[in-house]
């Protein structure tokens, strides 16, 4: 892949939008924009407005709590966005704390972004204000928790219905834990 | 006797054994497909391995027309309860294969999503493990679940 | 986003009729019906037999693919991305592959770029024969199925000798493929090709001009150009609507920017585009493979990384400094680690765009990865596209759309 002429991106958001744009991460030979969640809004319709980046490609969430080095808040929500016009692709992020965690939605201005953001609310509890619809996607409404989360375990299930003689993989992956410490357990 | 014409007519048997024989040779399956078990089912079926010709080829899609179900894939929680309706629908007599390791144990999928094997909520008679299993280890388990329909206590009131 | 049937359709009549009073009627579609590909729900509300609303209810096979590969090592990921796209499971795979080898900064060789093009396209293949075959079983035409699925055999008989499985392959290693491929190879995809081209003709003999396959087909499950564009969709769903976007053409990795092949778009953006683009990929795919194996040079498949590769077994078992690498390759807490940081990697799938985001720490396991799905994209506008559509004629427009359960729940 072609790495996109991002400096010119990076420039024209800063001369708009002067303290929008935090910093620019230079990422596996791209470069990603790190906004101000209250700045996100305005940034993409004029992303999408004036420099033609008509394509949601992705919308996500990350979590980077304990990661080696990471200052400041540890969600992450990431965009791709894609130009048809100049087939160019822009990638913005936004931080946001594990506690409230609130950024707008781009339900107005993507229709795709409905689903991707109640992916992102089901996996890392993301508020999106102004989503019309804002329930889980992938889980079920019954589900507690936000599973993607570095401190949910993966092995907790939560069923609909009993299960019998079900394996307690839980139990069994911190009892093997508790053994030996330098177990791969996952993080 | 030799030269009876009855004996060249008429066939004895047991009950259970004309009602295994035509329970075995009649199955309509229920495919609960969702993951990729599926695409090896879809093959089992075709022509060149093909279930028709143990008459276990016509699904039914409908769990009161249908005799065996096969549950094809990883049954998660959130799919499950709409499996046990599904089994709860069907009349008796009636069959559960657990096709693949995703339905028989959960596979290698140990997370919060997915079941550990039906055999959490459903009694299963067959299991067949693979990842998606070979055809021929799924005609295999065919054959062996048509003996045990044979050999099987048929009730009949 | 339009999810009223009053947008869409500006004359609707709605309740009241000649002083009767009407209801609509809710259905439930799913999660366990054959045409739903075993796990999406659709609740629809229906007007008589047009559908006046729908809601899709996915999520039916969250296997937990993000979660589950926090706690792996980079090449044990690679069995589950096999469950990703299942049709299409090598795509998947050297998608994967070639994102960890960017994060790491290592090429592999050249020969590893052509077997890797074979393979993806060998895949897609499998996986529009699929996707129509299903389809045109669903409006009835099982003879189309069957035929397919008889090409389709062929696919994987190949794929199993150069692999040894026939669906979840695991072919992919970061840095290259597990082996090279088989002495028989081109032989063999002679065959191969013989048995899709031959197959291709007939079902298209048989569908191109029935009356019947036509009138489901054309006109149904519109979606034009700008809503396309709105949901994100790309692959052929998009380029049934005049999409020209090829992550393959346009971006190009492996072998694709050596190889010539066509992009087929159309413009009407209805099931029948769709069909007919599928049907052409299929060709460009065959055309594809075949230049690649003319071109195939000689050389390693594996890159000669001793961070990355595996040494071989002879060295291993004769020289210490291969037996200490081979140690560090495989023990817990060593291995592949790639450099702290992040890429976003794209390939084309068999539905569009497939992305892969990875966020490595600088350890042997993945701190993120994150999967792109194109058909997510696909579904998302499933609720607008089926809107104003019979019942009926649901059935065709999700089977173009090609969801895979695997892919779009993860």
């Amino acid at each position: 892949m072609q790495p996109n002429s991002s400096p010119p991106l990076h420039d024209e958001l800063t001369a708009r939008f002067g303290d929008a744009v935090l910093a620019a991460e230079s990422l596996g030979g791209r470069e990603a924009l790190v906004l101000r969640p209250s700045a996100l809004l305005e940034a993409v319709r004029h992303l999408r407005g004036a420099l033609g980046f008509d394509v949601l490609i992705d919308l996500c969430g990350a979590d980077y709590s304990g990661y080696p080095g990471h200052q400041g808040d540890p969600l992450c929500v990431s965009y791709q966005l894609f130009s048809t016009a100049t087939r160019r692709r822009a990638w913005l992020k936004v931080y946001l704390p594990l506690e409230g965690a609130r950024v707008d939605s781009l339900c107005g201005e993507y229709g795709c972004a409905n689903w991707y953001e109640r992916e992102t609310f089901d996996m890392y509890g993301v508020d999106f204000a102004g989503h019309p619809n804002l329930k889980r996607l992938l889980l079920y409404e019954e589900f507690k928790g936000h599973p993607l989360r570095k401190d949910y375990p993966i092995q907790k299930m939560q069923p609909l219905i009993p299960m019998r003689n079900a394996v307690d993989y839980e139990a069994v992956a911190r009892a093997r834990r508790s053994q030996s410490p330098d177990e791969a357990g996952g993080r | 006797m030799a030269g009876d014409p009855l004996q060249e007519v008429v066939l004895t048997t047991k009950l259970d054994k004309v009602l295994g024989w035509a329970r075995k040779y009649s199955l309509f399956q229920y495919p609960f497909v969702t993951a990729c078990c599926g695409m090896e089912f879809m093959s089992t079926s075709a022509s060149h391995y093909d279930t028709d010709r143990f008459g276990a080829a016509f699904p039914r899609f409908s769990p009161r027309q249908a005799d065996l179900l096969m549950v094809v894939g990883t049954i998660t929680h959130k799919q499950a309860p709409v499996l046990k309706r599904v089994y709860d629908q069907m009349c008796e007599p009636k069959w559960v294969v657990a096709f693949g390791v995703c339905a028989t144990s959960g596979g290698f999928y140990q997370n919060y999503g997915s079941v550990p094997g039906i055999d959490c909520f459903l009694p299963v008679d067959m299991y067949i493990p693979g990842c998606p299993p070979r055809p021929e280890t799924v005609i295999d388990a065919l054959l062996k679940l048509q003996e045990r329909i044979q050999n099987q206590r048929h009730a009949v009131l | 986003m339009p999810t009223d049937i009053s947008a869409k359709f500006p004359g609707w009549r709605n309740g009241r009729e000649d002083g009767f009073d009407i209801e609509p009627l809710y259905i439930n579609m799913g999660p366990s019906h054959p045409a739903m590909h075993g796990t999406v729900k659709m609740v629809l509300k229906l007007d008589g037999e047009t559908v006046v609303h729908a809601d899709v209810e996915i999520g039916y096979l969250h296997r937990c693919f993000e979660k589950t590969v926090e706690a792996k090592t980079w090449n044990q990921v690679i069995p589950y991305t096999d469950r990703l796209n299942y049709v299409s499971p090598l795509i998947n795979n050297m998608g994967y592959c070639l994102a960890v080898e960017k994060l790491l900064g290592v090429q592999v060789p050249e020969r590893t770029d052509y077997i890797r093009t074979v393979m993806c396209e060998l895949s897609r293949i499998g996986d529009h024969l699929t996707c129509i075959g299903a389809g045109a079983m669903e409006l009835g035409a099982l003879t189309a199925f069957l035929y397919f699925m008889k090409a389709r055999e062929a696919s994987w008989q190949l794929i199993e000798e150069v692999t040894g499985a026939r669906l979840t392959i695991s072919y992919g290693r970061v840095g290259g493929v597990v082996r090279d491929l088989p002495a028989s190879f081109a032989e063999r995809w002679a065959w191969v090709k013989s048995q899709v081209e031959e197959n291709l003709g007939e079902v298209a003999t048989l569908l191109n001009g029935n009356r019947i396959f036509i009138d489901r087909m054309k006109g149904v499950g519109v979606m034009p150009l700008d809503r396309s564009l709105q949901y994100g969709m790309t692959g052929p769903f998009a380029r049934a609507a005049g999409f020209d976007y090829d992550v393959r053409r346009d971006e190009p990795y492996f072998a694709y920017g050596k190889v010539a092949f066509d992009v087929p778009t159309r413009s009407a953006g209805d099931n029948w585009a769709r069909y007919e683009v599928r049907m052409e990929e299929i060709r460009q795919s065959v055309r594809i493979v075949d230049q690649a194996l003319a071109a195939m040079p000689e050389g390693p498949v594996r890159v000669e990384d001793p961070r990355v590769s595996l040494p071989r077994k002879k060295e291993v078992y004769s020289n210490i400094e291969a037996l200490m690498n081979h140690f560090k390759l495989l023990m817990p807490g060593h291995g592949i680690r790639p450099p702290a940081g992040e890429v976003y990697c794209a390939v084309e799938g068999g539905n569009g765009e497939l992305g892969f985001w990875l966020i490595s720490d600088g350890s042997d396991r993945p701190w993120r990865v994150r999967v792109r799905p194109p058909c997510f994209a696909i579904m998302s506008g499933v609720e607008e596209l089926i809107l104003g559509e019979q019942l009926a004629d649901i059935v065709p427009v999700f089977g173009s759309v090609n969801m895979i359960g695997g892919e779009l729940d993860r």
